[in-house]
């Protein structure tokens, strides 16, 4: 072998240079997690005890009003109570519509199994304040359907109530149900039900005593989780629930901070208790998943046979059907037909018919197009951040040796679920304080951060962090030790192995985390309508407020240019990978006409 | 004196991995860790990469101190090689960016690096193939890119763990040939982990024998075979017989009281006589047992008689089990010239001069 002198010093930078990358490697993402979530999140908790302390007289003296208030004030405790018990309620019929959907794609014959997850995908995606308004444009009087069939009273007056809003809060949430329920069949082999019907027992029986009653933790589970959903969701509370009269925790939280007299203890005092309530379905369901052990015996199962349905197939696709047209093509088909309507209320006749709406809205310069572009870079901005940030913190939980790695671990556990109206308020006592105008930030003379836009891309940022973190180590969990020891034995820093070896090796969980943190930011609404700079709204808060106004064309034309630009968005990342391999194919076929080991020195 | 390995300690817990091991390797040295698994040997090749911090001891490889107690040099400035069971290779890397990761770090022109893993594959016999990916090649193939990888910095050391194990015997036994070669030609200092005595002592020039993380033996595959210090190494190092029983102290020579009736006259160096306890084991290699289906004059003492409870044809040669002993507890291997029937009686004569006397544990 010719010898080959490596560099005499292995290492190009003296060693304390990589020591500072490493400091930074860690410090920068725990320093983000502890800034731009812990902090504000305790903030609402002083707020809501001291509720002086951040106004420019701070002083620390623990005072129980606002939390009194809470159950002194008729209008709070009913709305803190409309949130617990229409929560409950939905979380009832999600776990149902979730269940029953889950067990027909994994289960059974019924021949809309293929689609079912991209359909299921596509409703969890879908902002709920779209499919409230969309519902509520339904069943409005003097609506386009009320031109045709004019609805009685009564019918009208049912909907518009809490059965209203349960029923978009359950089409909502099911999501969450069906994609448990959905792993946990995954689990869940036919030998259970093959030995109840070797038993002498009928296929429905087996499924009914057997298989359910086996299935229940992880329905259990999801159940708790569609609560915790329905608890946080904002888009609802700011839509059909405020038509209908309903006024939800989420909602009131709004208005204690956005309405004058503004009052910030009680919006603490508020969300303190949401949280509280959140975090205590979420302790109870992790409860739930710990006795779960025994469903895991059938493991590695082969893939279990379908059920077949025989004269039972229609009613059920039937059903599945009439699922995704309330969840899915009535909403979305109400907003495109009212997207292309001069106004409503003159009926579905030729003249109505215009794309003007969506030229106001994409005419240059005008408000709409603004905050489109705004959200657009937001979502960019924030994805990319909370991919770059969420490998980190999930390496250090989980590959590491830090001490307090378990106590981060638990902390993005417990902060997993944290609407983004209470960290918005959250943002609101930490950031706006008068006591940062000491450390230059705020106030006359300091860098300014509230108010600005910048605020919002942190809150974003905050909101999804947790959530990737966890997904960061899930997918963490699946790469070998000896893989990254390897990286490191051959000399490579905490920089190099994050960059060159987790990061590839985890490109595909790094992209579904960028995509979903992309597109629920893009329909992000209860951070945003409480942080967005004055004059410069976002596009989902636009949107809503074309609502409130009640322009109706160009706020379904804005909604739908704020759908398909998520699409083109989807599409156009979906396509790359296969882009991508096209040109390295190309590349490397010409590549072999010379030096066959350039891919490997560039 | 290359690597020097001073009272290494590291327990988890309230269990002791490993215990003041002290080693010390020439340049150029083959060494095996050898032992059960849980004896230690993994941690120490670990703590010897930067893996596992050691709770106390040194570690120095030439005039650089790895370890000293206190300070710990980082894994990835020890400049070592490590190839691991499972090859490790990195998915998403051709075979050639796999060797090139190490030296693109230490800023090495890519010229130099194209040269040289050309170079490296041609030396672990894999040229043409810098642009497969890992997927794409058997497991044999992927140990070489391996070895290719841990070879690509010019480590002065090389540290394998149990490269070998999950690859099919023939191919064991061709690789571990070639792997000694090639570092018997590069000059590089290695130390292989196994719990397979054949390949260590088909690889080493010495081995360290471990068990429940404290040191039993070290030396060349000879003196672990015909010179066990203790019946756990001798045990281990090959197919044994071990009898244990009472020390017998005969003027001229030694002893063992297997049962009431029976002494096995057996031979120990006087560096092992001291260590002697009242119970003590005896080995006899089954190789040096020879059978008789008759009873005869024997010039010695040592003859067991026993029934044959197995026979069976391996290797060449009939390997057979006699059940010895006042209630036939125990079992005997040895190799007969022939088939023997069951429950046939034979006399086992082990010569005196092939028995040794080692310490119980």
């Amino acid at each position: 072998m010719a010898h080959v002198t490596l560099p005499s010093s292995p290492f190009p930078f003296p060693s304390w240079v990589r020591r500072v990358g490493q400091v930074f490697v860690i410090l920068i993402p725990i320093f983000v997690l502890l800034l731009f979530v812990l902090y504000p999140l305790a903030a609402i908790i002083l707020q809501s005890i001291f509720p002086t302390l951040f106004t420019a007289n701070p002083s620390l003296i623990p005072n129980f009003d606002a939390l009194q208030e809470v159950v002194k004030n008729k209008e709070n405790y009913i709305a803190l109570g409309n949130s617990l018990w229409q929560g409950a309620i939905t979380a009832l019929l999600a776990s149902l519509i979730g269940t029953v959907l889950a067990i027909l794609a994994r289960r059974t014959d019924i021949p809309l199994r293929g689609a079912m997850d991209t359909l299921v995908w596509v409703v969890f995606f879908t902002p709920s304040f779209l499919v409230g308004e969309a519902w509520s444009l339904v069943f409005i009087r003097g609506g386009v359907p009320d031109q045709y069939f004019h609805f009685s009273d009564g019918f009208i007056a049912w909907f518009f109530s809490p059965v209203g809003v349960i029923f978009i809060l359950s089409l909502k949430t099911f999501p969450y149900v069906y994609l448990s329920v959905s792993a946990a069949l995954r689990w869940l082999g036919s030998e259970f039900e093959d030995a109840a019907r070797l038993a002498g027992a009928r296929t429905w029986r087996a499924w009914l005593s057997v298989n359910t009653p086996l299935l229940l933790p992880a329905i259990l589970a999801a159940g708790l989780i569609a609560f915790a959903e329905a608890l946080s969701d904002f888009g609802t509370a700011a839509t059909i629930a405020q038509s209908s009269n309903v006024t939800l925790v989420t909602y009131q939280i709004y208005s204690a901070i956005n309405t004058s007299p503004v009052n910030f203890p009680l919006a603490a005092a508020l969300s303190l208790l949401l949280f509280i309530s959140i975090t205590l379905a979420l302790l109870v369901q992790a409860g739930v998943l710990r006795t779960r052990s025994f469903q895991v015996i059938s493991g590695r199962s082969r893939p279990a046979r379908p059920v077949e349905l025989g004269a039972w197939k229609w009613p059920a696709t039937l059903v599945c059907v009439l699922i995704f047209l309330l969840a899915l093509v009535v909403p979305i088909g109400v907003c495109i037909v009212l997207s292309l309507l001069h106004a409503f209320g003159q009926g579905l006749v030729a003249s109505n018919w215009t794309l003007d709406n969506y030229t106001a809205v994409l005419s240059q310069g005008s408000d709409s197009l603004d905050a489109l572009f705004r959200t657009l870079w937001l979502a960019l901005g924030t994805a990319t951040l909370t991919a770059v940030i969420g490998l980190p913190i999930a390496f250090i939980i989980r590959r590491t040796q830090l001490p307090g790695r378990k106590l981060l671990s638990l902390f993005t556990l417990v902060t997993i679920a944290v609407p983004g109206i209470i960290l918005a308020c959250g943002y609101i006592f930490a950031w706006n304080a008068p006591y940062l105008q000491y450390v230059g930030i705020g106030g006359d003379l300091g860098i300014p951060f509230y108010g600005t836009i910048w605020i919002l891309l942190a809150a974003y940022v905050g909101g999804s962090l947790p959530y990737a973190t966890r997904l960061g180590i899930g997918a963490l969990d699946q790469v070998g030790q000896n893989m990254l020891d390897t990286a490191r034995v051959q000399g490579a820093s905490l920089f190099q192995l994050l960059t060159r070896i987790v990061g590839p090796l985890l490109q595909s969980s790094l992209l579904s985390v960028w995509l979903l943190v992309f597109t629920g930011t893009m329909f992000e609404l209860a951070a945003s309508e409480l942080l967005y700079p004055p004059g410069q709204p976002t596009l989902p808060v636009r949107i809503i407020s074309l609502f409130n106004d009640f322009k109706l064309g160009p706020g379904m034309a804005l909604s739908m240019l704020n759908i398909g630009l998520v699409l083109v968005v989807l599409f156009v990342l979906r396509s790359i990978p296969w882009l991508f391999t096209r040109l390295l194919r190309l590349g490397k076929w010409r590549k072999v006409k010379y030096v066959s080991t350039d891919t490997a020195t560039q | 004196m290359f690597l020097q390995i001073q009272q290494l300690n590291k327990t988890y817990g309230s269990r002791t991995v490993v215990s003041s091991v002290d080693l010390t390797m020439e340049e150029g040295e083959i060494l095996s860790l050898l032992g059960p698994s849980g004896c230690g040997k993994t941690t120490i090749l670990r703590m010897i990469a930067g893996l596992v911090r050691p709770d106390s001891g040194l570690i120095r490889i030439g005039n650089r101190i790895l370890f000293d107690g206190k300070r710990e040099m980082p894994v990835e400035e020890r400049d070592l090689g490590m190839v691991f069971q499972d090859y490790a290779l990195w998915p998403h890397m051709t075979v050639a960016k796999n060797i090139a990761f190490g030296m693109r770090l230490r800023r090495v022109p890519a010229l130099t690096i194209a040269k040289r893993v050309t170079e490296l594959l041609e030396l672990v016999s894999l040229p043409g193939f810098e642009n497969r990916f890992p997927y794409q090649l058997s497991g044999g193939q992927q140990q070489r890119v391996a070895v290719a990888r841990a070879l690509s910095t010019e480590p002065r050391i090389i540290l394998l763990d149990e490269p070998l194990s999950s690859l099919d015997t023939a191919l064991r036994e061709t690789m571990s040939a070639e792997l000694v070669r090639l570092f018997k030609r590069l000059k590089i200092t290695t130390i292989n982990v196994t719990h397979d005595q054949n390949e260590a002592m088909n690889m080493s020039d010495r081995i360290m024998v471990l068990r429940d993380g404290h040191v039993q033996q070290v030396g060349t595959p000879t003196e672990l075979y015909q010179h066990p210090t203790n019946a756990f190494v001798a045990s281990f190092m090959g197919p044994a017989n071990m009898f244990f029983g009472a020390v017998a102290q005969h003027p001229g020579h030694m002893a063992l009281h297997w049962n009431s009736t029976q002494e096995i006259i057996g031979s120990i160096p006087e560096t092992l006589r001291v260590q002697l306890k009242e119970r003590a084991g005896l080995l006899c290699r089954p190789d040096d047992i020879f059978v008789h289906q008759k009873v005869r004059d024997f010039s010695h003492a040592n003859v067991l008689t026993g029934t044959v409870s197995h026979s069976s044809f391996v290797g060449g040669r009939w390997r057979t089990l006699v059940a010895v002993g006042e209630q036939k507890e125990q079992s005997v291997l040895a190799f007969a010239p022939e088939q023997l029937q069951l429950d046939q009686q034979v006399w086992l004569e082990l010569p005196p001069e092939r028995c040794q006397i080692v310490p119980e544990v």
